[in-house]
Order: C-alpha cells, then structure tokens, then sequence
C-alpha cells in the first residue's frame, strides 16, 4: 500500500525537470507526439534505474543526455540535411536550435512577446543561443549548463556574456 | 533588458506538456515493471526491514512471510507484505499470464486492504490518500499486465480466456463484499430513514437511549469518516470499471486475431 521511497524521490524530480526537458526537446523536434514520446522514454529509463535501486549521480545530466541522442536519431530520421549542416558551420553545436521554424512546424504557437523573445535570441550565433536561452529561461547557472551540454563552464561563461551583450544590443536598437 | 522581453521570456517559461499528458506519462512510466535485476532485490527494500525480516525468518522460518500475506495495514507485518514479500514477487513474475494474474492478486489486495480501512473507526484524509494513489497504482499495472498479456500470448487463448472469467469473478465477488459491508449498511439505513420508517417502535431501554446521546456527539467525527470512505468507494467503482473495460477490449482482440480465427475453424 505505501508508495516506495523511490516513487517518491522519482516523482519529485519528475515534477521538477519535465517542463524544461519538455521545452528542451520541443524547440528542436519538429513534431510534437514525437516530443511527448523522447520525454516519456528519456523519463522511462531514469525510472528504470530508480527501480532497481541504483542512485544516479546526476539525474539531470543523465535526462539531457537521454534526450540529446534520441533527438539526434530523429534528426537522422526525418532531417538529415540539418546534421550535416550542423558538421560544417556548427561550432561544436551537436544539435540544431531553431526554435521558431521548429515550433512552427509542429503547431505549437506562442503569444506575441514570447515569439518576439524567442526570435531575438534565434539571432545570436549557434553557438551562443543554447547558452542564453538556458541561462534566460531555464535560469541554469553555468557549470549545471555545462554538465548539460558537455563543455566547459567556461566556455559556458564567455558564451553567456557575449550573448547577452548581444542581445543588449538589439534591445536597445529595437527601442531607439 | 525591457520590459516586452521580460514578459516574453516570463511565457516562454510557461510551455511545456499539458496537467492531463504530465500525469499520463508518469503513470505509464511508474507502471512498467523493471527488467530482471536480480540483485537489485536488496535495494528496493528497505535495510532496516530487510535485516528484521531476516531475523524474523530465521527464528520463525517462512512462517512470517505466510503470515504477512494476509495482513491489513496498521498491523504489524503489514510493512513486511507491501515492502518485502510483494517486491520479490514483482521481480521474479515476468511471465505474461503469471504477470497479469499477479498483478490482479494484488489489485483485490488493495481492494480488500482500502475496503478494511473505511470499517474502521478513524480514517485521516491523509490515509484515504494513500490508498486512492495505492489503487490507482495498482489498476495501472494491471492494466499494463493485462495489454502485454494480448500482445504477447496470442497461442495462449485458453489460459487468457480462464485469467479473464476469473477476474470478472472476482470483481463480481467484491460487488457482494461492499452490499455487506458498512458501507452497503448506511444505505440501507438512508432508504428506511427516507421512508420515515423507525428502527425501533417499541419503547426503548435506557441503556439504548444513552447510546443514542453518545452516537449524536459522534456524529461530527462520522461526517468525516463518511466523506473520507466515500472517495475510496468511489475509487474502487472506477478502478473495478477500467478493470472491466480492459479486460473486454483484451477479449475482442483476442476474437479479432487473424490466427485465432484458424484456430478456431481447425478445431
């Protein structure tokens, strides 16, 4: 009759990270059944190692990962132009992040400020827009965008600024 | 940065799946059952339990595991079926016919365990709680047990068509059990009130007259009780409902099976 201390911890995390995992993924895959199905797998196998009792260090990271490469699979499915983009100007960038066409495409709309934001920060560089965007609207620190995407917090950092200064920028040419 | 893209980044915060897809998707998931790990074992229990048991079975022998199986929470080896006895089971129940038929025991177990607890005296929203989210647990796994059940045993029809009367048995049987019990009572009582019929027309002894003083005061704490027992009743009839509708739908792919048919004209 007693839910397990592990459904509970499981839960807790669950109601924690699904949002942000969820927006994770829908900015990047342009289907939004397939989206719901990376989400309920990625949770999946996290509650697959909860059950058999092992403590995983970093549940988050461990999510992220899970879903970055079921993206990519469906990038090799559906897109593979846009991997091979990715290869040649990238910048180290795994994963495409064209939130706007990506949400278009799937039928997800927005209210007007969120597009507008959403647009501004699709003007920075591939390199910076995943960084901002986690910082923004996540509110992820830097080293736990690091863990995330693999690279180094500082890198991480120098992203962040630049791509804030950017953005200041615009902001402030769009008011003049 | 101004004001426009603040709200902007503010709603962006806001998308992500709906209330309804969040709790389907949890439910889904924490109704898998894990692949085979036969040493995880030790570490679904909890440590504190897992040496008192073992000691208990070691002085007792299997005799506390059997007397666990049919203990109601709130008793002492209570803690020993749900978080000991049941989880070994779970784990080495694969088989998709044992599964569905296990997953079943424990449905009625639930069932038999939440219809004990609204016959007691106290009931705390915290406990009706719990035992909402046990049965719907269960009915899940159930669920998920009866559908791998269809996928997987398309020869085994015999032994699904038997695991199927059996469960619509069982369900009947629980229809008797909740007219018996206090439950079934109150309503009873309610029709007779309704009518303006008197339990008792003869002129009553003292004795019943004081305890008609003190159930009067009761009355408060009974109010609570009803509305606690009352969602679980209702919990039951839904869970008994989804068990139903499954086990049907299992049945009708069972006869739309292309091979069973060949079967069937072979026979």
């Amino acid at each position: 009759m007693d839910i397990s201390n592990e459904e509970q911890q499981f839960s807790t995390l669950y109601k924690r990270e699904i949002d942000a995992l969820f927006r994770y993924t829908a900015f990047r895959v342009a289907d939004r059944d397939e989206v719901l199905d990376i989400v309920q797998d990625v949770f999946s196998a996290l509650w697959s190692q909860y059950r058999i009792g092992r403590s995983i260090v970093n549940p988050r990271a461990f999510l992220y990962a899970s879903a970055r490469n079921r993206i990519i699979d469906w990038y090799r499915r559906a897109k593979p132009a846009s991997l091979d983009q990715l290869r040649n100007d990238g910048d180290g960038e795994e994963l495409p992040f064209e939130p706007i066409d990506t949400l278009a495409e799937a039928q997800i709309t927005l209210g007007a400020e969120a597009h507008q934001a959403l647009a501004l920060i699709e003007e920075l560089p591939l390199a910076y827009r995943q960084a901002v965007y986690l910082r923004l609207v996540e509110e992820l620190l830097p080293h736990e965008i690091a863990e995330l995407t693999g690279q180094s917090a500082n890198v991480i950092s120098i992203r962040i600024s630049r791509g804030l200064a950017l953005l200041r920028k615009k902001l402030h040419n769009n008011t003049l | 940065m101004n004001e426009q893209f603040k709200k902007g980044i503010d709603e962006l915060r806001k998308l992500g799946p709906t209330y309804a897809e969040r709790e389907e998707i949890f439910a889904r998931i924490t109704a898998v059952h894990p692949a085979r790990a036969p040493f995880g074992i030790l570490r679904i229990m909890h440590l504190r339990l897992v040496y008192l048991s073992v000691l208990l079975i070691i002085l007792a022998g299997g005799a506390v595991a059997r007397a666990a199986e049919g203990s109601l929470p709130g008793q002492l080896l209570y803690p020993v079926k749900v978080r000991v006895t049941e989880p070994v089971r779970d784990v080495l129940t694969v088989e998709p016919a044992a599964r569905a038929r296990w997953e079943s025991q424990k449905l009625e177990r639930r069932i038999d365990e939440a219809i004990a607890l609204t016959e007691r005296k106290e009931l705390t929203q915290e406990q009706s709680q719990k035992i909402e989210a046990a049965l719907t647990h269960s009915a899940s796994t159930t669920i998920v047990a009866l559908q791998e059940l269809t996928k997987k045993s398309f020869e085994k029809d015999e032994e699904e068509r038997e695991l199927h009367r059996e469960l619509e048995e069982k369900l009947k049987e629980h229809e008797e059990l909740f007219k018996k019990s206090s439950y079934g009572a109150e309503t009873q009582e309610k029709r007779e009130e309704k009518k303006g019929v008197q339990p008792q027309q003869k002129r009553e002894p003292e004795e019943n007259v004081e305890k008609r003083t003190r159930e009067n005061k009761e009355g408060d704490e009974k109010n609570e009780l009803k509305k606690n027992t009352e969602r679980i009743e209702q919990k039951i009839r839904t869970v008994r409902e989804e068990i139903k509708k499954e086990s049907e739908r299992s049945k009708k792919e069972q006869k739309k099976d292309p091979r069973n048919q060949e079967r069937r004209e072979r026979n």
